[in-house]
């Protein structure tokens, strides 16, 4: 994993960590709405 | 603190005013209205997170690189800006007045234009900055009128935001989510009142001037400046700093720089400039006594902690400037230990300092080797690009087992370079390294 991060270019890794924060903001927004 | 560390410090921060707000006594509503709340306070959050992601505030681009943050800031501000365009049209409940028997606002929402108009001038003014940055494009975001108006426009909609959260908001009347969003927004502004004030300011009472700027290679200078009226820069050999310089382009274009000199040279700080195509192409013009102002030291490419009995050094182009502050060092604090210096470059007229190199390889201790990838006629060094055959020959030996690797250059190159070591069994925490986006 950390090897297959490295090998990417910096703009790509750049984009991953942006969906990748995405995807968990999306996922506390949805375990926040659906708590009740 | 590593680099790595920040995007899980990152996602606590945004995530924080959510977590509270789920953990305090308000009974959730509908999904729908749920979602709009949430979407509404990581807008906010994100907002927030966004000013110390300017790419101005030292503490995170000094880690992951001035580019990277500016790349990741831009990024992020469409999350915020998705997020605050569907907060309003999410809700269900129906605005109007409070009920007696609903203290808590469950079942209505604010309709009041005292408590919403901040909300609603937020709501028209964000997508009007997110835009604007987007239209003017990358390189605006260098000149310092565009950041300031970027700056002053995103604190407004942070107040009114506040305003907002603070007036209508429904989780934001628990106290302590209220007082979280003020000392959130107060890091906000402090971060922007530090960049653009305390710190322009601290630098002012410290000003350089340029003594000198030399050719030193094929399109690359060596700038020289000292200190006026202080001591100077407490650094370690192998850092950068931020350089501005004069009142040109180069005044407007705070850049890292590696720091080429050695601390035991003096208070004098060289720096190694490329011409790259942009900004960097100017550095020629710059007149002797030109003010210079130097924000630093930043990075971690340095030998202090370190006691491996040898350092291996690989540098391509002008990565090759933070190495020549560690030779430079070595030699000066007659530190025994060998030391070999890997320089490759495309074509000989690149190679910067080619004399003082020649004399350091010259020494009992230290080697020099430079790799060309368009060597001349009758070149005897070292051809093509550093490869793990290479590395092998000149670091596979025993008695340069358990060396220390400092490397700095462009990314593909340190990629490459880093996979062969660690092909050839050597750990990470034996490799440091540095790379220069700039190109």
């Amino acid at each position: 994993m950390s090897e297959w991060f490295r090998r990417m270019g910096p703009r790509r890794r750049q984009t991953l960590a942006w969906w990748l924060i995405n995807a968990v903001t999306l996922a506390a927004l949805l375990a926040f709405a659906l708590r009740g | 603190m590593s680099s790595r560390l920040l995007i899980p410090l990152y996602l606590i921060v945004t995530l924080l005013p959510l977590m509270l707000a789920a953990l305090g006594a308000r009974e959730p509503r509908s999904l729908r209205d749920e979602l709009a709340s949430g979407a509404g306070m990581l807008a906010f959050s994100i907002l927030l997170a966004e000013f110390v992601l300017s790419g101005r505030f030292r503490a995170v681009s000094g880690r992951i690189g001035m580019d990277a943050t500016m790349r990741i800031h831009q990024l992020i501000a469409r999350t915020a800006l998705a997020l605050a365009l569907v907060h309003p049209f999410l809700y269900a409940a129906p605005a109007g007045p409070a009920r007696p028997w609903d203290p808590t606002r469950a079942l209505t929402l604010t309709g009041e234009v005292e408590a919403l108009w901040s909300g609603i001038l937020a709501w028209v003014l964000l997508p009007v900055l997110v835009g604007l940055a987007m239209v003017r494009g990358r390189p605006t975001y260098r000149y310092e009128t565009w950041r300031i108006l970027h700056g002053l426009g995103a604190l407004a909609v942070a107040a009114l935001v506040l305003h907002h959260t603070l007036s209508a908001g429904r989780y934001a009347a628990d106290p302590a989510l209220a007082g979280l969003w003020i000392a959130l927004f107060a890091v906000a502004a402090g971060s922007l009142f530090w960049v653009y004030l305390v710190d322009p300011l601290l630098r002012a009472r410290r000003p350089w001037r340029v003594r000198a700027v030399e050719p030193v290679a094929l399109r690359s200078w060596e700038v020289t400046v000292e200190p006026v009226g202080h001591a100077g820069l407490a650094y370690r050999a192998g850092q950068f700093a931020w350089l501005t310089v004069g009142r040109g382009p180069f005044s407007k274009n705070e850049h890292p720089f590696s720091i080429a000199s050695a601390p035991s040279e003096g208070p004098a700080l060289r720096f190694l400039v490329k011409e790259l195509g942009d900004f960097t192409d100017t550095v020629g013009r710059i007149a002797p006594g030109s003010p210079a102002y130097v924000d630093g030291p930043h990075g971690n490419l340095t030998l202090e902690g370190r006691d491996e009995p040898g350092v291996a050094m690989i540098a391509g182009g002008i990565g090759v400037a933070p190495l020549f502050g560690i030779l430079r060092e070595m030699r000066l604090s007659d530190d025994p230990r060998p030391r070999v210096l890997i320089y490759a470059n495309r074509e000989q007229a690149q190679i910067i300092h080619r004399e003082e190199l020649a004399r350091e390889d010259a020494r009992a201790e230290a080697e020099v080797i430079h790799v060309l990838s368009e060597p001349p006629e009758g070149w005897s060094g070292e051809t093509g690009f550093v490869d793990e055959a290479m590395l092998r020959r000149h670091f596979g030996g025993p008695d340069r087992a358990g060396w220390l690797f400092v490397l700095c250059g462009p990314p593909p190159m340190l990629e490459a370079v880093e996979g062969a070591l660690r092909r050839m069994g050597v750990p990470g925490r034996r490799i440091l390294s540095e790379r220069f986006d700039y190109e």
